[in-house]
C-alpha cells in the first residue's frame, strides 16, 4: 500500500533507498530466529555453519559506519528479472 | 541430470530462511538468497523449513568474511528479506537471521528437532499477524540562514546549527500516546532496530505485531495522528515484514 500524505509515508517493501536497506539489515540481523548462536564449521564432525553474533555484530557497526558515510554506494537495487535458475 | 545434482549438492549449502507449519504450500518463484538458485522445503520435525541450496564456496566457510563486504550484504540482505517476504505472503512464518547455514539436511534435522517446543511456541504466537516497523520525525525546521555572514567559519556554524540532530532524550506525551495506542492495537510490540535508528531527527521508533485483519485499524491510527501533527512531526511506516522481531531467542547465547 505504498502511499504518503505530507508526513505520512506507508512503504511498500521496495528496497531500494539508502532507508530501507538499514530497515532491512534491521530485520535480518538483529532479528530473526537464531537457530544456533556461534560460529561452527565443520568441527569435530558438527557439520553446522553458522556465523558469530559477534561477526554480526562487527558487520552492523561496520555497515552503520559504511551506510552513513557512503549513502550513495548503499543504494543498490536487484534486477526485477532475477529468477531461480533450474 | 542426476550427476549435475551430485555435483550441486556436494557443492552446495543449505541456507535457511525460515520455517513455517506443515503442510508448505507452493515455493514462491523469487530467486534465493544467492540470486539463482530455487526457494525448496523440506519437512522438519512436523514443520517445513524454506532453504535454498547454495554454493558452498560462498555460503559456507567464507560467509563472515563477505559479510565484511558491505556490497555483498547488502544484496544477500535484501535477496534474503525478498525470499522471506515472498514466504510470509501465505504463510505465517518465524524468520531465520541472515546467515543461518547448514551444511547437511541432517545437521538441519537435528538443529530444528531440538528447538520443536520453541519453534511451535513462537508458530503459534505469530499466526496471523505481521510486523510493522513505525519511526516518527521531528519535522526539521525552516532555519534562515543569517544574509550577513562574512565568514565560511559564520555560515558553516550557522548550517551545523541547522543540522542539529533535534532527538529528546525522552519522547514526549504526543509520541508517548501514540506508543500506547499501537501497543493497545498491537499484540506485541518490541524495541525498534539500531542500524536505522541513526537516522536524523528521528524521535521514536518501534515494530508492532499486528493482526493481518487489523492492517486498516493501524492505517488509520497513523493518518488520525499524522493530522493531528502535520507540519511538526513526520511519520514513516514500513512493512509489512515477517515477524523478525517477534521470536524468542532462548538458547541463543554465544557460549553454546
Amino acid at each position: 500500500m505504498p502511499e504518503s500524505s505530507d508526513n505520512l509515508v506507508i512503504a511498500g517493501n521496495d528496497f531500494t533507498d539508502e532507508a530501507s536497506v538499514l530497515d532491512v539489515l534491521d530485520h535480518v540481523l538483529n532479528a530473526g530466529v537464531v537457530i544456533r548462536g556461534s560460529l561452527v564449521i565443520s568441527l569435530a564432525g558438527v557439520d553446522l555453519v553458522y556465523v558469530g553474533l559477534d561477526v554480526i555484530l562487527t558487520s552492523i557497526e561496520t555497515a552503520m559506519r559504511y551506510l552513513h558515510i557512503q549513502p550513495v554506494r548503499a543504494r543498490i537495487s536487484l534486477p526485477k528479472s532475477e529468477k531461480p535458475s533450474d | 541430470m542426476a550427476r549435475r545434482v551430485d555435483s550441486d549438492l556436494r557443492d552446495s549449502v543449505i541456507y535457511l530462511y525460515g520455517v513455517t507449519q506443515s503442510p508448505a504450500g507452493a515455493a514462491p518463484s523469487v530467486a534465493g538468497v544467492d540470486g539463482q538458485s530455487r526457494i525448496q522445503t523440506i519437512d522438519c520435525a512436523g514443520m517445513v523449513c524454506w532453504v535454498s541450496h547454495v554454493p558452498a564456496a560462498e555460503y559456507g566457510e567464507k560467509f563472515s568474511q563477505n559479510l565484511e563486504d558491505m556490497d555483498w550484504l547488502a544484496a544477500v540482505s535484501l535477496r534474503h528479506q525478498r525470499a522471506v517476504g515472498a514466504i510470509a505472503e501465505s504463510h505465517d512464518m518465524l524468520p531465520a537471521r541472515l546467515g543461518t547455514v547448514f551444511l547437511t539436511e541432517d545437521s538441519l534435522q537435528a538443529d530444528i528437532r531440538r528447538r520443536k517446543a520453541s519453534l511451535k511456541r513462537d508458530l503459534q504466537r505469530i499466526a496471523g499477524m505481521q510486523e510493522w516497523g513505525v519511526k516518527i520525525f521531528a519535522s526539521p525546521q525552516q532555519t534562515v540562514l543569517p544574509t550577513k555572514m562574512k565568514t565560511g567559519r559564520e555560515y558553516l556554524e550557522a548550517k551545523s546549527q541547522m543540522l542539529r540532530v533535534r532527538k529528546p532524550a525522552v519522547p514526549d506525551e504526543e509520541v508517548k500516546k501514540l506508543a500506547s495506542e499501537l501497543a493497545k492495537l498491537g499484540a506485541a510490540t518490541a524495541e525498534g532496530g539500531k542500524i536505522s535508528g541513526g537516522a536524523r531527527d528521528l524521535q521514536y521508533q518501534v515494530s508492532v505485531l499486528v493482526k493481518k485483519a487489523d492492517r486498516k485499524k493501524l492505517e488509520q491510527l497513523l493518518r488520525r495522528f499524522s493530522r493531528e501533527w502535520k507540519d511538526r512531526r513526520k511519520i514513516e511506516c514500513s512493512g509489512p515484514w515477517a515477524p523478525y522481531s517477534f521470536v524468542s531467542h532462548e538458547g541463543s547465547s554465544k557460549s553454546e
